[in-house]
């Protein structure tokens, strides 16, 4: 019998789960809440401590009726800022705040009713970000006491006590349903209590390890912290997620605990599922949806409702589709030559504001070309020309800080300062590691959490980058929206993506038939409620399953721009649409159907 | 399971924990959300009537041809008959009887085709294509042959040439302009046809020469080559036209919007054509209501949009090709791939 892989945090608080360790039918590893919830959302553990928000999000999983969560008071956990908390802008967070920066968000909105930005630090001293109207939300399980010289502290928990009445949650145990049988879930539980309470006796060890005065210790364990999920815990549980759903902070979500189905023994009850029609109302009714729903509307929902709203929210959104015209140039050095200029110089007189750059990995000395090099060449285009420049990849940003010995975030810095407009979506296909292991060009990936984090320092430093999301037969309908859960959080946190393009895979084995084609397109209009244009791009007379997505939810056109026969047949495919009524918008900025008559000339 | 509530058991106490509670307005005929996003469309009057079963006007058609995207024409279908199954797709096979004739004995032939339909004996009932006959309908040692294939298995359907190929062939072979003797060649390739065991010919577009086909006893399809057709007032009066012809002869059958373009390797299947084509079938649910089959060919579309097909109304797939050779040379999908998608759509019906 295979062990049962579980992920437990590396907290102090979790401490009396770590009794788990020490038995041979579990493979125990511990990790940060994100981590955590990622590996459990991918299946790459069977039991996991995730946060509450994550488990909302997900909506497929089972408590296991244990967790983290604090009645009153949390003696860790701590908003400080040197201003009144009304006029905060913006909130430093740890990395690992996930429950914690919703329920910020929802203290924020319904008690002090403002909306500071949130920004996550991987690494650094949160400390050092508290100046002026920007706080930190810090957790310090060191447990001395709070330095007083803060004008703002406040505790989170305590916070949320006063508006609620309520405790509140911070981390679950779950599952999803088919995973455990019943005896397997009766031993974890009887586990679970063994090491709460034997976690008493832990104390001195624990307090003496990490130098922690004991007496603290032991009240944190026995005042703050509470493991077992009783009635008023799952009670203040969803009160949170009621709240959060209301304020479009997290999916609408409801906590029960576990049960075992009379009909099915031996196994737990997944959690109450809404009627696929109701999820669909709930989602034009601007709720957010769950993990879970999405992939029960790919694969119980009609077509034809689904198609339906997302058409209808396609049409909230603007009455026409976009066409983009970009002028795509291929650089074959690091500098640009006579043609290349004449190129650009043509498309800007033709009103082409977007200029795409092909820059190349290896130069002919097989170097890459230099950073400074990058630099100056972007600063003359924009200088010169009247463009937006989208280039490069966030493969070409580690590869640059490499070489250098920089960190990403520094080349990303430079490259946007010397006037990088946009990133490219290349390498972000799928934001699963597991389903890029056996790509067939590897090289091409990064993993998913560095993709994530280049991205969130371009739009931080205020560039733009699109992302993707590749429509092949090898994913699951679980994996794509979990890669559009992780697109719509950063875009949360993080605003800067400017559009969603769907990628059919070259190999035809691999492309989606066409009934999933536009359950996806369309699945990605209602489950992205955060990026709002969702495009097709390479067009050409025989592209069908483009010409088709814009039929069903995606709502703008990309077409290069160029002399070769792509470019007219692209130009061809989209003016054929706009004749047969298809709802283009021709921007003003582009030339019109004259355009289009030079081309065929 | 019934209607028994589901029930466990936690903390002592039993609770209700049913996995899918049943959405009730799945029964009624159109749920409000869908009321309500038409009603916001516009098209709540005609969603009424389709739900109703009654007729919808000229004016509507063309409303909806213009104004009806193609997720709110899919919702429409979908209101007059949501539990709508996709009829089986036709197994086709191509027999190139003349060019073998060139090549082998007439004895030799039939065996050679006997062979060639014994691959295929588990198909029920299989339709044979044996392409264009021009001058061979008057060649005896040609029709003997055919007859004798024909005649090898039952439940073999021949499908006759393209009208429009005979009448190429007439026009090339008799004295211009001698309208009679036209006519009269037509109505002996007609019989000659019939004699053989022809019982349809490929799909019409040649309106004039129906009342002939209808006469000799064809079974009749009708193609409307949406190309051809500039406005929607047009598509309008052509589906109108085809309704009323549908209802005086029983013997049209089925009825199937083309598009694409022709090169000089045949049609070729265009991005445009799909979408072209999957709004001409919903139309043709829609107006349609008394023909008998509404065919989605896979000669005119790509294999992605036909599998939206049936969503969009179509209750056919039309014909498969039961081997490569005459997926070759018919330019069909392979039956097996049709087969499944039937398959696959009727099941998702069910289910839901």
């Amino acid at each position: 019998m295979s062990k049962i892989r579980v992920a437990s945090v590396n907290y102090l608080c979790a401490m009396p789960f770590r009794v788990l360790n020490a038995e041979q039918a579990f493979t125990y590893e511990e990790n940060s809440p994100p981590v955590n919830a990622r590996k459990l959302h991918e299946r790459e553990v069977d039991v996991a401590l995730i946060s509450s928000a994550e488990f909302a999000r997900h909506g497929g999983y089972v408590g296991m009726d244990f967790g983290i969560s604090s009645i009153s008071h949390m003696d860790s956990l701590r908003l400080v800022s040197q201003c009144p908390v009304g006029e905060i802008k913006t909130i430093y967070l740890y990395d690992g705040a996930s429950s914690s920066a919703v329920l910020l968000s929802l203290l924020f909105a319904e008690r002090w009713r403002s909306s500071p930005r949130l920004v996550r630090i991987k690494s650094g001293n949160l400390i050092d970000f508290v100046k002026g109207f920007d706080a930190a939300l810090i957790v310090d399980e060191s447990l001395t006491d709070w330095d007083p010289k803060y004008f703002t502290q406040i505790d989170p928990v305590k916070e949320w006590r006063e508006l609620s009445g309520k405790p509140f949650t911070f981390l679950v145990w779950a599952t999803r349903p088919e995973t455990l049988s019943l005896s397997q879930h009766k031993y974890v539980t009887s586990l679970f209590h063994r090491g709460i309470k034997i976690a008493k006796a832990l104390v001195p060890q624990a307090a003496a390890e990490l130098g922690i005065d004991e007496e603290r210790c032991r009240n944190y364990f026995s005042k703050s912290l509470y493991y077992y999920l009783n009635e008023e815990m799952t009670s203040g549980l969803n009160e949170f997620y009621e709240r959060s759903s209301r304020h479009n902070l997290l999916p609408e979500a409801t906590y029960i605990g576990s049960t075992y189905s009379l009909l099915a023994p031996g196994q737990l009850c997944p959690q109450r599922q809404k009627p696929v029609r109701t999820i669909l109302r709930d989602v034009l009714s601007g709720y957010r949806m769950g993990i879970q729903d999405g992939v029960r509307l790919a694969t119980e929902g009609r077509l034809e409702d689904l198609v339906l709203v997302a058409e209808h929210l396609r049409r909230r959104i603007s009455t026409h589709r976009t066409i983009s015209h970009i002028a795509e140039l291929e650089l074959t050095t690091g500098t640009l030559s006579e043609s290349d200029i004449a190129q650009i110089e043509q498309a800007n007189q033709r009103g082409i504001k977007w200029l795409r750059l092909g820059i190349p990995t290896k130069l002919d000395s097989g170097k890459r070309p230099l950073l400074s090099e990058i630099e100056r060449l972007l600063h003359f285009i924009k200088t010169k020309w009247s463009v937006h420049v989208e280039a490069f990849s966030v493969k070409d940003i580690f590869e640059w800080a490499l070489e250098l010995g920089m960190m990403p975030r520094d080349v990303v810095s430079r490259l946007i300062t010397g006037g990088l407009d946009q990133l490219g979506s290349e390498g972000g296909e799928l934001l699963i590691n597991q389903a890029n292991k056996d790509r067939v060009k590897p090289s091409h990936y990064v993993l998913a959490e560095d993709w994530i984090n280049v991205v969130k320092w371009v739009h931080r430093f205020g560039a733009k980058s699109s992302c993707r999301l590749e429509l092949s037969k090898d994913h699951t309908w679980e994996q794509r929206l979990l890669h559009l859960a992780k697109l719509r959080a950063l875009q949360d946190e993080n605003p800067g993506f400017k559009h969603l393009e769907l990628i059919t895979p070259v190999d035809p084995s691999k492309q989606l038939s066409g009934t999933d084609r536009a359950i996806a397109t369309s699945l990605v209009r209602v489950f992205l409620d955060n990026i709002a244009t969702i495009a097709e791009s390479g067009f050409s007379m025989n592209d069908h399953d483009s010409s088709l997505g814009l039929c069903f939810g995606s709502n703008a056109a990309e077409v290069l721009y160029g002399a070769n026969q792509n470019s007219f047949a692209s130009y061809r495919t989209v003016r054929s649409l706009w004749n047969m009524g298809m709802d283009f918008e021709m921007s003003s900025s582009i030339v019109g159907p004259d355009y289009f008559t030079f081309q065929e000339h | 399971m019934g209607e028994v509530a589901k029930r466990g058991i936690a903390s002592g106490r039993k609770i209700l924990i049913g996995k899918d509670q049943r959405d009730e307005s799945a029964r009624e005929p159109i749920d409000s959300l869908s009321r309500d996003i038409l009603t916001n469309m516009g098209f709540q009057r005609i969603a009424d009537k389709l739900i109703a079963g009654a007729t919808l006007k000229s004016q509507e058609i063309e409303e909806i041809c213009l104004k009806a995207s193609p997720p709110v024409l899919m919702k429409l279908v979908s209101l007059r008959d949501s539990r709508r199954t996709l009829l089986s797709p036709t197994p086709v096979l191509y027999l190139p009887i003349a060019s073998m004739l060139d090549t082998y004995t007439p004895e030799r032939t039939i065996e050679l085709c006997s062979a060639k339909l014994d691959e295929f004996k588990d198909i029920e009932t299989l339709e044979v294509v044996i392409g264009k006959l021009g001058s061979l309908l008057e060649d005896r040692c040609f029709l003997e042959v055919v007859k004798t294939v024909v005649g090898t298995r039952e439940n073999l359907r021949l499908i006759g040439p393209r009208i429009e190929d005979l009448y190429c062939w007439l026009e090339s072979s008799r004295v211009p302009n001698d309208e009679r003797a036209f006519v009269t060649g037509l109505e002996k390739a007609l019989a000659t046809l019939r004699d053989i065991g022809c019982y349809r010919l490929r799909a019409l577009h040649v309106r004039g020469a129906l009342k002939l086909l209808v006469d000799f006893g064809f079974e009749v399809s009708l193609v409307s080559n949406l190309n051809a057709i500039s406005s929607a007032s047009e598509l309008v009066r052509e589906l109108v036209k085809i309704d009323n012809l549908c209802r005086e002869e029983p013997q049209i059958k089925t009825w199937l919007p083309s598009a694409g373009t022709s090169s000089g390797r045949g049609r070729y299947k265009t991005a445009m054509g799909d979408i072209a084509v999957l709004k001409g079938l919903a139309l043709g649910y829609l107006v349609l209501d008394q023909m008998p089959v509404i065919r989605a060919s896979s000669r005119f579309m790509s294999p992605v949009a036909l599998e939206l097909a049936a969503y969009m109304g179509a209750t056919e797939l039309g014909c498969g090709a039961v081997c490569e050779e005459t997926q070759a040379n018919l330019q069909f999908s392979s039956y097996k791939l049709l087969e499944n998608l039937t398959r696959e759509f009727n099941q998702r019906n069910e289910q839901n």
